[in-house]
């Protein structure tokens, strides 16, 4: 496998001079870094190439991180070094051989830029989110913030728990399917287009006046009444639009 | 903004962004920002407006668009997002951009500097794929993806006649690094009637962007335009490394014959 620079970028922007508590063993680094509570929500970017990626939110106020090699052969993880507000890892050796898992507060606003077969997660955020990945997937679950969302040769598979007030809610991807879960009261204007074919639980009120594409397949209208604007685009494969089962009742 | 009952009141996106470039009449601006002056979810928004706005206008012109990155990565080439449509189909191999875009994107953050978003190398005829900065940057400036599309989506309801507007949606689309903002300004192009200069940009733009899926719908804006972009389509239908764009294109100009 090829060696090659990398770097990696965890910014949380509330934990500007917060040292972790930290613990590293030769392959696993895992460290804890304090947020304010009270103050704005904290961001977090991650940007690194070939991670096995996840991030979710709990109802704590801390940012935990995990890195773990995954394969033999990666001797070292690197060590996040604060400066400026931001954690950075450096480390000149491969990544693709390690997993990092994130788990923040659930206001956090997360960036997320990687790529090359591996999948990005995403569970139970309720900050905007703005993910960037490319031939693998992109999963993301228990969503309610605003969500931007990209990839290519991978499939996107977004549910949200609700939707925001505001959007936008934009998914894009290539060569892969995506599959929108929304909850079935949404209330939304979507906009769908690949050149298979869309499929879609919900009722879709056509809009007066809207254009028809040139070719390919389209779904343009209004969910329940019009609301917040989900784009939808991918090519080559198709585009579902699920209406998520109700919850049990809780005991 | 929102549209939840409780917040009625709040202006349409439209009118916000109108507000933030200063075009509102006196009296419609007084009310605009006496709303401001009580919302901040509103203040907000014209405030990221605002900040794209500036962000938007520090760029060069098109033609001579700085490449902080190209000047670093040396070539132009090797995100592994770029398929040149020439370049054989397929899974696309690992490329070391990244690693260039990384350590531009490092360096501006932590310098807190907000780098040129686009990195286009003009060579001739062929125009070569684009290169983008990685995500930091955006939220170094504190405008990211999110905001960006918010004010692309609001500059779509603004009225398909004005040329400014047209310029920003163009300018996005050639410079953008986030592909769901790029799209949106290709939906919000559809709609608008370029001039006859504006669609040459188009169809350079159609042959730089690297998302196969928004190459689609490139195509069918340059379709619909002067000659229909017969040249292109014929070497996207041939050449282009993605299935559904060769299929795509070569469907459009058989419709254009």
């Amino acid at each position: 496998m090829r060696s090659r620079t990398w770097s990696v970028l965890l910014a949380a922007a509330a934990v500007a001079t917060a040292a972790p508590i930290a613990a590293q063993s030769a392959l696993r680094w895992s460290g804890v870094f304090p947020t304010d509570a009270s103050g704005a929500p904290p961001r977090l970017v991650v940007d690194a190439p070939y991670l096995s990626l996840s991030v979710s939110g709990h109802d704590g106020d801390s940012i935990h991180v995990v890195m773990e090699a995954v394969e033999a052969g990666l001797v070292t993880l690197p060590t996040p070094v604060l400066a400026g507000g931001i954690l950075q890892l450096l480390e000149p050796r491969n990544t693709d051989r390690m997993r990092v898992e994130i788990r923040v507060p659930r206001r956090t606003a997360v960036s997320l830029r990687t790529s090359n077969y591996r999948p990005v997660t995403i569970a139970g955020i309720e900050g905007d989110i703005e993910v960037e990945n490319s031939n693998s997937g992109i999963r993301l679950e228990g969503l309610r913030g605003a969500v931007v969302a990209a990839t290519s040769n991978g499939a996107i598979d977004a549910a949200f728990d609700s939707l925001p007030a505001r959007g936008p809610l934009s998914l894009l991807t290539s060569n892969a399917p995506v599959t929108l879960t929304l909850p079935a009261g949404a209330a939304a204007d979507l906009l769908a287009e690949t050149d298979k074919r869309v499929r879609s639980d919900f009722p879709v009120a056509p809009v007066e006046g809207a254009p028809s594409p040139a070719r390919g397949r389209a779904l343009r209208g209004r969910l329940g009444g019009g609301g917040v604007l989900i784009r939808v685009r991918t090519d080559n494969a198709d585009i579902v639009i699920r209406r998520a089962e109700p919850s049990p009742p809780s005991q | 903004m929102s549209r939840s009952p409780e917040r009625r009141a709040c202006p349409s996106p439209a009118l916000l962004l109108q507000h933030a470039y200063g075009e509102l009449d006196a009296d419609v601006a007084l009310l605009a920002s006496e709303h401001l002056d009580s919302c901040a979810e509103c203040r907000a928004y014209v405030d990221g407006v605002g900040r794209v706005r500036a962000a938007y206008e520090s760029l060069p012109a098109p033609a001579s668009r700085g490449s902080t990155l190209d000047a670093i990565s040396g070539s132009g080439r090797g995100s592994p997002d770029l398929a040149p449509p020439a370049s054989a189909p397929g899974v696309r191999a690992r490329g070391g951009g990244w690693m260039a875009a990384a350590a531009v994107a490092a360096v501006a953050f932590a310098a807190g500097v907000l780098t040129t978003r686009g990195g286009v190398v003009d060579r001739g005829s062929t125009p070569e794929p684009r290169v983008f900065p990685a995500g930091p940057v955006s939220y170094a400036a504190g405008s990211s993806a999110i905001t960006r599309l918010g004010v692309v989506s609001a500059a779509a309801e603004h009225g398909a006649d004005d040329p400014a507007l047209t310029e920003l949606l163009i300018r996005v689309l050639e410079t953008d690094p986030s592909p769901n903002v790029r799209l949106a300004a290709v939906d919000a192009l559809a709609e608008r009637s370029p001039e006859r200069a504006e669609w040459a940009r188009l169809a350079t733009a159609l042959q730089r962007e690297p998302s196969p899926a928004i190459r689609l719908a490139l195509i069918d804006l340059v379709a619909a335009g002067p000659g229909g972009g017969a040249a292109i389509l014929r070497k996207l239908a041939s050449e282009d490394a993605d299935e559904s764009v060769r299929r795509w294109a070569a469907q459009a100009l058989e419709e254009s014959l």
